[in-house]
């Protein structure tokens, strides 16, 4: 019995290899095949990858809006449930899991505390009783009177002031230029507005006149001249000298019209002083917003 | 002419060299492979063999070495399959039946060493693909096991054997011829 080595046994087995040669046409038309199945193979790959790509990002944007939207739907359910805005079975239930946490949250019968909103800008309380409103146009009138001529200014009585102090009718005094009263101040030429003047009327200063007041600056709007004194807030019309002793009291002082107050910062049109007009509310005897002259109230000048 | 070499991503790209280099080193191969095994077409192998690489080029990874076993795999599994079909039908084909069996065929008139081939067909069929990839393909033990479906150790520890079995065949059958003479 011979022995077979290894070595022998594999030779023998690789002399068994039969080569096939496969016929050209053969072989080119099928390596053309496997060419155009390569490319293809190829493009399908890339095609693939594309959709893969994309996908993945529709994926990420997708969960990325989801996210956000968690957000933002958590962030409104907390804010509910802090405020106790939950209608009263959720919010006791959000109430309840929340205190598991540690999270103190109102349930539906507690009590929220409500912070008063209080407004920016103090209104003025207005006492219609007490408070008479006037609706008088102040007039400011300038006539250019020719210093050659003499100047007879007559004002007709003034029917339309109806201004009232405290409800009482006003006397009617018939005042001269320079003189408390309320009659339009009629200065001629060369004269002089004398201080302490009731400046309760419209000046009507002739060129040259010198309209002396206290307070030249102030815009020279002058109204029938009421003088009101009077602690509760007060809406002085116009030419109206207001007296007013609070000084935290809000008031409404129309144009022109003067409020006695320490408060000197009284905005332009406030004074109710024109030219030749003095701010008479210290004066007793003006009684101020009684003061009865009418505005407008003026005799015939004997000038 | 002899083809140098392409890479595998010459493959991939479709170079039309590289096909031709593929067809001229794989074709025969699994031609001779298919009619060893008695494949009634091995040319319809080699072909559907070779197509399914190319359709596959794009995605496959590694070098030579994996592309040849991937090839043997594949021209396996379909000779293999091709086989089942033939015993589960039960169906007699004219082209079939004229054909002569896989020992007459290439292994018997065609080899030169009909004792070695009558040897290999005592073996189970999966001992004697192994055997046929291992040493008459050339196939590393590795590659073997890929195209087979085995592990590496199960394919190593099949082939001791079946080469052990092959020997003492070889030598029982010497041992009659030398007491029949």
């Amino acid at each position: 019995m011979s022995r077979i080595s290894r070595r022998s046994l594999t030779a023998r087995l690789e002399a068994l290899r039969v080569e096939t040669p496969l016929d050209d046409a053969f072989a080119d038309d099928l390596a053309a095949r496997l060419q155009s199945l390569a490319i293809a193979a190829s493009f399908e790959v890339g095609v693939k990858k594309g959709r893969l790509r994309r996908k993945f990002v529709a994926v990420i944007g997708s969960v990325g809006v989801i996210g956000w939207i968690g957000v933002t739907g958590a962030a409104a359910s907390v804010g509910l449930a802090a405020t106790g805005n939950f209608p009263a079975p959720i919010q006791d239930v959000v109430s309840n899991v929340f205190d598991v946490v540690g999270i103190d949250v109102p349930a539906s019968d507690d009590d929220v505390e409500q912070v008063p909103v209080e407004p920016d800008v103090e209104s003025p309380a207005i006492d219609d009783e007490d408070v008479t409103i006037e609706t008088t146009v102040p007039i400011e009138t300038t006539v250019p009177i020719d210093e050659d001529v003499p100047v007879e200014t007559t004002l007709p009585d003034d029917d339309t002031d109806s201004l009232e102090a405290d409800g009482e009718d006003t006397p009617t005094p018939s005042t001269r230029p320079g003189s408390s009263g309320n009659t339009p101040a009629v200065t001629a030429p060369g004269q002089v507005g004398s201080p302490g003047n009731s400046g309760n009327t419209p000046a009507v200063t002739a060129p040259g006149q010198v309209g002396k007041d206290d307070e030249e600056d102030k815009p020279s709007v002058t109204a029938p001249g009421q003088t009101k004194n009077d602690d509760k807030p007060s809406v002085t019309a116009p030419g109206q000298v207001g007296k007013d002793d609070e000084e935290d009291k809000p008031s409404v002082t129309a144009p022109g019209q003067t409020k006695k107050d320490d408060d000197e910062s009284s905005s332009p049109g406030q004074s109710g002083s024109a030219p030749g007009q003095a701010n008479k509310s210290d004066d007793e005897s003006s009684n101020p917003g009684k003061s009865g002259d009418a505005p407008g109230r003026t005799k015939k000048n004997e000038d | 002419m002899a083809i140098r070499r392409p890479s595998i991503a010459d493959l991939k790209r479709g170079d039309p060299r590289a096909w031709r280099w593929f067809v001229n080193e794989f074709g025969s191969a699994v031609t001779g492979y298919a009619r060893k095994f008695g494949h009634p077409d091995p040319e319809e192998v080699t072909g559907s063999t070779l197509e399914a690489i190319a359709r596959r080029i794009a995605t496959f990874e590694g070098g030579h070495a994996e592309l040849r076993s991937f090839v043997f795999s594949i021209a396996h599994a379909r000779i293999v399959d091709d086989v089942r079909k033939r015993s589960r039908r039960q169906q007699v084909d004219v082209d079939w039946a004229s054909q002569p069996s896989l020992e007459t065929t290439d292994m018997g008139i065609e080899s030169s060493d009909p004792d070695l081939v009558a040897a290999l067909d005592q073996m189970p069929d999966e001992l004697k693909h192994m055997l046929h990839l291992r040493y008459v393909e050339g196939l590393s033990t590795k590659e073997t096991a890929r195209a087979i479906g085995k592990s590496e150790v199960a394919t190593r520890v099949a082939l001791s054997r079946g080469m052990a079995k092959l020997r003492a065949v070889l030598e029982s059958s010497s041992s009659h011829e030398e007491v029949e003479s």
